[in-house]
C-alpha cells in the first residue's frame, strides 16, 4: 500500500465518494464512504503517513459517513455513521462529519475487537517500554498523550489498549490524539508543531479537535510494545507533580474498571489482566503542568519509588 | 457453632499481592478485591472448615490484636461478608 500523501488527493476524494478506500490504521483495515468534503479534507491532514489503498480483499470495518436520506439532507444538515450498512448512532450536525468517524472507529473496536482485552486508556512507549494510562473521561489523559508525543512518546493509542490475549504485549492501534475544550489551546502552546484538523463546536463533548500522530508512530504500527507501567493521571489545578504508587490488586481492579470487555472475555480477560498487573509498576500520578508531566514520565525506571505491590 | 470454608464447588481464581487478594468467581464473572484481613479470612478458609471463633482467633494472633469485641464485630462482619458474595458457606 502507498500512503495517504503519495496518492493524488483527487483520486482519493473520488474513491472516497464512490467505492471507498481501504485505510491501515494499526492492526485495522478500514473501508471509508463519505461524500462530506470536511472529512475528506480531515483524513487527507492527519491520515496522510497512513497506508491507503483503493483496493483490498478484506476490511475489518465497513464504515459510511453521509447525509441521511431525509429532509436532514438539506435543511440543517445533518452527517449519519454507518458499519456494515447499520447506522450505529443518532445523526449529528455535518459540521461533526470527521469526529463522528472517530468516535464511530472507537465504537467500532471497542465493541468488535475481543481478540485483545481492551481498556480505555491512553499507550505511549520509549525505549521499548510502554505506559498504559488508564483513565475516564475528564482526566487529562489525552491532552497529557498528546503533550507526550510531541516530545518524542511513541503513540499507540491514545483512546484504547489493545492487549493481546497470548502474551500480554500492546498492540499499536495510533489514531490522531482527541482533544477537547481548553485543552486545545494548551497544546497549542506547548507543541505549536502539532498538525491539528479545523476545531468543530457544540459537539457532546464540547469544542472538539484532533491531532495527527506522529508519523514515526504511525510507521511502527506493527511493532508492539511491552507493557511496563500503568500510570494513573489525573489533572489538578496548581498541584505540584506527584507520582505515588498504586497496590497491585487495588490497580487490577481500577483497570478492569476501565475496560471495554473485560467481562465477556470472562476467566481470559482475568488472567490477561492479572499477567499485565504482575509485571508492571502501578501508580497515580497528579500533575498541573504538562511540562512537569514529561519530566516525571522521563524519569519512570528511574524514580526511586518502593512499589507497593 | 458456625463452621465456615471456601466454597468447593466454586471455581475461584485467586491472585496474591502483598497483602491482599483478589478473587475471581468463574461461575459470575464477578472479581473481588480482598483487603488485607478479609484476604487472612479468605486464605484460612482455603482448604479447611473453621469455627467462627477459631476465625477471630486466628485474625488476633495473626495480627497481634486485643482480643475484644470490636475485632469479634469485626471479623463477623466479614464472614457475612464472603458468605454474601458466595465466597464461602457454612458448613
Amino acid at each position: 500500500m502507498l500512503d495517504v500523501s503519495s496518492l493524488p488527493s483527487a483520486d482519493i476524494g473520488y474513491r472516497l465518494k464512490s467505492s471507498g478506500v481501504y485505510l491501515r490504521i494499526g492492526r485495522f483495515t478500514v473501508h471509508i464512504r463519505s461524500e462530506i468534503s470536511s472529512l475528506f479534507h480531515a483524513l487527507t491532514l492527519l491520515y496522510k503517513d497512513y497506508p491507503m489503498s483503493f483496493d483490498a480483499e478484506f476490511a475489518d470495518f465497513h464504515v459510511r459517513v453521509t447525509r441521511p436520506l431525509n429532509a436532514r439532507r438539506w435543511l440543517r444538515a445533518q452527517a449519519v455513521f454507518m458499519c456494515d450498512g447499520v447506522s450505529a448512532f443518532k445523526p449529528l450536525p455535518l459540521s461533526q462529519a470527521y469526529p463522528m468517524l472517530e468516535w464511530g472507529l472507537n465504537w467500532c473496536i471497542s465493541g468488535h475487537a475481543h481478540g485483545y482485552l481492551m481498556v480505555h486508556a491512553a499507550v505511549i512507549e520509549k525505549d521499548g517500554k510502554a505506559v498504559i494510562m488508564p483513565a475516564p473521561p475528564g482526566s487529562g489523559k489525552s491532552t497529557l498523550c498528546a503533550g507526550l508525543i510531541s516530545r518524542g512518546w511513541r503513540l499507540l493509542s491514545d483512546e484504547i489498549a489493545l492487549i493481546r490475549l497470548e502474551d500480554g504485549e500492546l498492540v499499536p492501534h495510533p489514531r490522531p490524539v482527541s482533544l477537547k475544550n481548553a485543552s486545545i489551546n494548551v497544546i497549542r502552546s506547548f507543541a505549536p508543531d502539532s498538525v491539528m484538523s479545523p476545531v468543530v463546536n457544540d459537539t457532546v463533548k464540547g469544542t472538539v479537535c484532533h491531532v495527527r500522530p506522529p508519523r514515526d508512530s504511525v510507521l511502527r504500527f506493527d511493532e508492539t510494545a511491552i507493557p511496563a507501567w500503568i500510570v494513573f493521571p489525573k489533572y489538578e489545578a496548581s498541584s505540584l507533580p506527584q507520582l505515588t504508587p498504586v497496590p497491585r490488586a487495588q490497580a487490577l481492579i481500577r483497570v478492569a474498571d476501565n475496560a471495554f470487555n473485560y467481562s465477556i472475555l470472562g476467566r481470559k480477560g482475568f488472567e490477561t489482566l492479572a499477567r499485565l498487573i504482575d509485571r508492571v509498576e502501578c501508580h497515580n500520578l497528579t500533575y498541573s503542568s504538562l511540562d512537569d508531566a514529561v519530566e516525571v514520565f522521563a524519569s519512570l525506571g528511574s524514580q526511586d519509588v518502593s512499589h507497593a505491590a | 457453632m458456625t463452621s465456615w470454608r471456601v466454597s468447593p464447588d466454586r471455581e475461584l481464581l485467586i491472585r496474591q499481592w502483598s497483602k491482599e487478594l483478589v478473587v475471581y468467581d468463574c461461575r459470575t464473572g464477578d472479581t473481588h478485591l480482598l483487603e488485607e484481613l478479609a484476604s487472612q479470612v479468605f486464605l484460612l478458609l482455603k482448604h479447611q472448615s473453621v469455627s467462627s471463633k477459631a476465625v477471630v482467633d486466628h485474625i488476633a494472633a495473626h495480627f497481634a490484636l486485643e482480643m475484644d469485641d470490636d475485632l469479634v464485630s469485626e471479623v463477623h462482619a466479614i464472614l457475612e461478608n464472603l458468605a454474601f458474595l458466595s465466597l464461602i458457606r457454612e458448613i
